[in-house]
């Protein structure tokens, strides 16, 4: 009885336990173009534009950028660059309801918040009170302070009508004499007229960076206060932690490269790694930058210096709430779906490798690992590994990422072929849910080649979509079927 | 490259781009770009994009160059200002790129409508300059180098009813290549000169030598020695070639000697290229028959043994001498082929069109079958690779089905309906050598050593044209052009 009565409450946990792996990141029908398509038909009725100048001019180029940030809101949707997951959704409106709960003056309706799947580490107001958080910054912000902070700062600029007067000042600039006379100035021009374009562009681009970059300073300071009235800790370490936002792929992995592979029993051929074809990627090359953003043109004051502007608001004993593993290891699992769906494999398998660092062991990694080296097959069979491999320069990326991609790049296609047929008699499979299983069945018919290859595929992602509607898998599946 | 977190959109500078359209597209108008590959030892190591941004004032213009890596990465850009410039050609060695470029008032292409615009473009014809650009790694000019040429002028047809275009070209053009540890090796030649000249990697003339008078000029460099390459159309059509041996160190013309077998026999070039076993040059080609010798363009002429055999020059290298290799089949002691050349296994004759060395000291022939078809009627049909080994003996290869042409008579001229054309590509990694086909409907990727079709590519895929060269070692570049939605998209592939 009682070895029955511990094995009954292990054998529970393991249960729940591979429950909860195996539950479905999100649903199909969760991505933008499903799930907001009744505020994506509205947003134009909605978005009436506003008078903001008597100048009939003015007023129509004002309208003309209003209609095209509608437009590229609609865009975003339809492209699924949107979506909800309940879990994420209600933590980030949760930030967002105690910052207009203690600052109700400030707010006159709660803000439409849209979680954009991008893994930059971003957030942005696109001003008629809509807050867009990207996955990225989910994924990279350590505690709920940091993140509030953002939010705020987002808030912030559209508390302020930056995003609104941002379109104002450019529908003026468009229409003002001292533009139109320098672009009739480039026409008229017999020499130097992409240089005086280019000069057109610069005054402007300056001109606003300069009016942006105060805006941000007004940002930084509205967040701050409304964080204190939501007595909310401040840090303005915060900024410099910012610094490090684009570094995902300039951090080392833990082990040697060749380990990663020996965990699913690929044979890694150490010469692989080797960039074995003469080129200039390896030489020493050493141009001046031309390609950053000049000074300036910087749209945001250095982080360093929002650091010692807010230093002084700093409380300094708080001890803050970490984000939930949980909300922060989903974010990194939906940004490594999307890396995978946008075929950029590179990136997509040095995450994975940076989430086995951190000790995430979820078995759909290995499902995911698996759809890499399919994915890479049959790219590698329509000629096109290159773009997905997307090889980055050796200045962007550390030196695992570097080897990484040259692995990529090296293997022959046979080496490809055999990984797939070794991951798929893995034994993660028979936990894996019927969706995946199917996934990975539909995969692996990518790479059937000959005359009725196309069809096959074709056929094979109807029945996939038919049997699994709601899978997210349909995402990546559904752009094989007949439109 | 740092994005910047905690921004609001940008809709705006995109905005003010889309509200100028009339403005960008008459300064992009003036836009043009060249792009060219950067080749070192004879293999692609890089790209580089030339751009010609717009006219600085009345005599020069402003210039972008972008250099990419063998993958197509920017690595890095450098602008200057010049009177009109078009790059010719361009080499790499020890951390400096060496850009060959035709400088003349000319600026390309001319409208002339009457006699004294005609003399005005001559004018401009006659003071042109070759400019040899030395760029280093971080981006700075090292030195430039300046000679006077005088450009020939060419009808390019009718800009309208009362006037017609010309363009100038250099008539013997420019070629650079890298002498490899040392520096470059420069050949030009207008109607008056023909020159070589060798420069040091920051740019500096080592030496300078007129060459002899001919009709083409192919450079080829090693570590020790410059080749020169001419030929004589008059001397005869296929033949006339004189090889010119000189130092690399001070251009001391070493050797002459006209490429001719031991009976005087002329020998046709297919390819002057470099061994990739030992990186020694070599040339190969075929020996022409002396009474043949003006009978080799139609079907009819293929049949009738213009050729007499096959031959290797092996240009030797340090420790290693020239050595010759001709390989008769008019002498009947070939087997599998006849002595007209025909292979007698498979009825068909080669169309020979290039050569290359593999990693075992064998020289492969790639050519087009042109088959019997009917009574007296010929097609032109699969791929065909012929090999000579070091001791001489012949034998086919392998043949590879490609896309046969159609039935023709015995006076189709082969030129014309031979739609293939081959490019190799090595990987000096797996010592392996590849041949693309380029044929008319698919491109075949064909591993030489293990005699296998690796891909078959279709030019047209729906709406999609695809074409396939030769990329960085042991891959292609894949050009995929959608002309449904007017892109074409680059790809380095590993073969």
């Amino acid at each position: 009885m009682l070895r029955a009565a511990l094995v009954l409450p292990v054998l529970f946990l393991s249960w729940s336990f591979v429950r909860a792996q195996n539950q479905p990141l999100y649903t199909f029908q969760q991505l933008s173009d499903t799930y907001y398509a009744a505020q994506k038909d509205s947003l134009k009725k909605a978005w009436i534009c506003p008078d903001v100048s008597t100048d009939r001019s003015v007023q129509k180029k004002f309208k003309e950028l209003w209609d095209e940030r509608t437009g590229f809101v609609v865009t975003a949707i339809e492209k699924q660059h949107f979506i909800y997951e309940p879990g994420l959704y209600q933590y980030l409106q949760s930030v967002i309801d105690g910052l207009i709960a203690a600052n109700p003056q400030r707010f006159s309706s709660r803000p439409l918040l849209l979680i954009d799947r991008s893994p930059v580490a971003n957030a942005y107001a696109l001003g008629s009170n809509v807050l867009v958080v990207n996955l990225g910054l989910i994924y990279f912000v350590q505690t709920r302070e940091e993140l509030s902070l953002t939010i705020a700062h987002e808030l912030s600029h559209n508390i302020l009508h930056h995003p609104e007067n941002g379109m104002r000042e450019t529908a003026e600039w468009l229409t003002s004499d001292e533009y139109k006379n320098s672009m009739k100035a480039v026409l008229d021009s017999k020499y130097e007229r992409f240089s005086r374009l280019k000069k057109v562009a610069q005054v402007y681009g300056f001109s606003r960076s300069k009016h942006q970059r105060y805006h941000e300073g007004e940002a930084d300071s509205l967040a701050v206060v409304l964080l204190k009235n939501a007595h909310i800790a401040f840090n303005a370490r915060y900024f410099l932690r910012l610094d490090s936002a684009d570094g995902q792929y300039l951090r080392p992995l833990q082990r040697p490269l060749s380990a990663y592979f020996r965990d699913y029993n690929l044979t890694m051929d150490e010469s692989w790694m080797q960039t074995r074809a003469r080129g200039l990627s390896t030489a020493q090359y050493n141009f001046a930058d031309t390609t950053g953003i000049e000074d300036s043109l910087k749209t945001h004051p250095d982080c360093i210096e929002r650091y010692h502007k807010t230093l002084a608001w700093t409380d300094g004993d708080a001890i803050p709430t970490p984000i939930p593993a949980s909300l922060s290891g989903k974010a990194a699992r939906m940004m490594i779906w999307e890396l995978f769906d946008d075929m950029s494999l590179t990136a997509c398998l040095y995450s994975i490798w940076q989430e086995k660092d951190k000790g995430r062991t979820d078995e759909w990694y290995d499902f995911m690992v698996y759809s890499i080296f399919a994915g890479l097959y049959y790219k590698d069979l329509e000629l096109h590994r290159f773009s997905a491999i997307d090889i980055k320069p050796k200045e962007y990326i550390s030196k695992d990422y570097y080897h990484l991609q040259t692995v990529l790049e090296q293997m022959p296609a046979e080496n490809l072929r055999q990984y797939c047929s070794v991951l798929l008699q893995a034994s993660f499979w028979d936990r894996r849910p019927d969706d995946e299983k199917a996934m990975g069945k539909f995969l692996a018919a990518l790479s059937n080649v000959g005359e009725n290859a196309e069809k096959a595929r074709r056929n094979s992602a109807d029945a996939f979509v038919s049997d699994h509607a709601t899978s997210m898998y349909c995402e990546f599946v559904d752009r094989f079927r007949k439109k | 490259m740092k994005k910047v977190a905690f921004s609001i959109l940008s809709l705006l500078f995109t905005c003010l781009l889309q509200a100028q359209t009339k403005v960008f597209k008459e300064v992009s108008e003036d836009i043009s770009t060249q792009i060219k590959a950067i080749t070192q030892d004879n293999a692609l190591v890089g790209y580089l994009a030339f751009t010609r941004l717009e006219k600085a004032n009345a005599d020069s213009f402003n210039y972008r160059v972008t250099i990419m890596d063998e993958n197509l990465n920017d690595i890095g850009a450098v602008n200057f200002r010049q009177a009109y410039l078009d790059l010719q050609t361009v080499s790499f060695e020890q951390n400096v790129l060496c850009l060959g470029y035709i400088q003349s008032p000319l600026e390309g292409v001319t409208s002339i409508r009457n006699m004294r615009d005609y003399k005005k473009a001559e004018d401009a014809a006659m003071s042109s300059h070759i400019l040899v650009q030395f760029i280093s790694l971080d981006g700075k000019v090292l030195n430039t180098y300046y000679r006077e040429v005088n450009l020939q002028m060419a009808p390019l047809g009718k800009a309208n009813a009362f006037s017609v275009k010309v363009g100038g070209y250099l008539k013997y053009g420019m070629q650079i290549r890298n002498i490899p540890n040392k520096g470059f090796c420069l050949f030009y030649g207008d109607d008056m000169k023909q020159d070589l000249v060798v420069f040091d990697t920051r740019g500096n003339t080592a030496s300078e030598q007129q060459a002899a008078m001919s009709n083409h000029y192919y450079l080829r460099t090693s570590a020790e020695k410059i080749y020169l390459l001419m030929k004589d159309d008059g001397r005869a059509p296929e033949g006339g070639f004189k090889l010119y041996i000189y130092s690399a160190k001070d251009l001391y013309a070493e050797n002459n000697f006209d490429l001719r077998d031991a009976d005087e026999n002329w020998l046709k070039v297919l390819s002057f290229d470099n061994d990739p076993a030992t990186g020694d040059p070599f040339i190969a080609g075929m020996i022409i028959n002396p009474r043949r010798e003006r009978q080799f363009i139609t079907a009819d002429d293929y049949s009738n043994g213009p050729y007499l055999g096959l031959f290797t020059l092996e240009l030797g290298g340090p420790g290693r001498d020239m050595k010759a290799n001709c390989s008769y089949w008019s002498k009947g002691n070939v087997p599998g082929i006849a002595g007209d050349g025909l292979i007698t296994s498979r009825a068909f004759y080669v169309k020979y069109a290039t050569a290359f060395r593999d990693y075992n000291g064998n020289t492969i022939f790639a050519g087009t079958a042109v088959a019997l078809a009917g009574n007296s009627g010929y097609k032109l049909t699969e791929g065909v690779f012929v090999r000579q080994e070091e001791s001489g003996a012949l034998a086919l290869d392998n043949v590879i089905p490609c896309d046969e042409s159609k039935d023709f008579g015995p006076t189709g001229i082969l030129y014309n309906l031979d739609k293939k054309d081959f490019y190799k590509v090595v990987n000096p990694d797996t010592k392996s050598n590849y041949m693309i086909i380029d044929d008319e409907a698919n491109i075949y990727i064909y591993n030489v050593n293990g005699k296998k079709v690796m891909r078959t590519i279709p030019h047209k895929d729906g709406s999609v044209k695809i074409n396939v060269y030769p990329a960085k070692e042991g891959h292609i570049m894949v050009s995929e052009y959608n002309r449904k939605e007017k892109f074409t998209r680059f790809s380095i592939e590993a073969i």
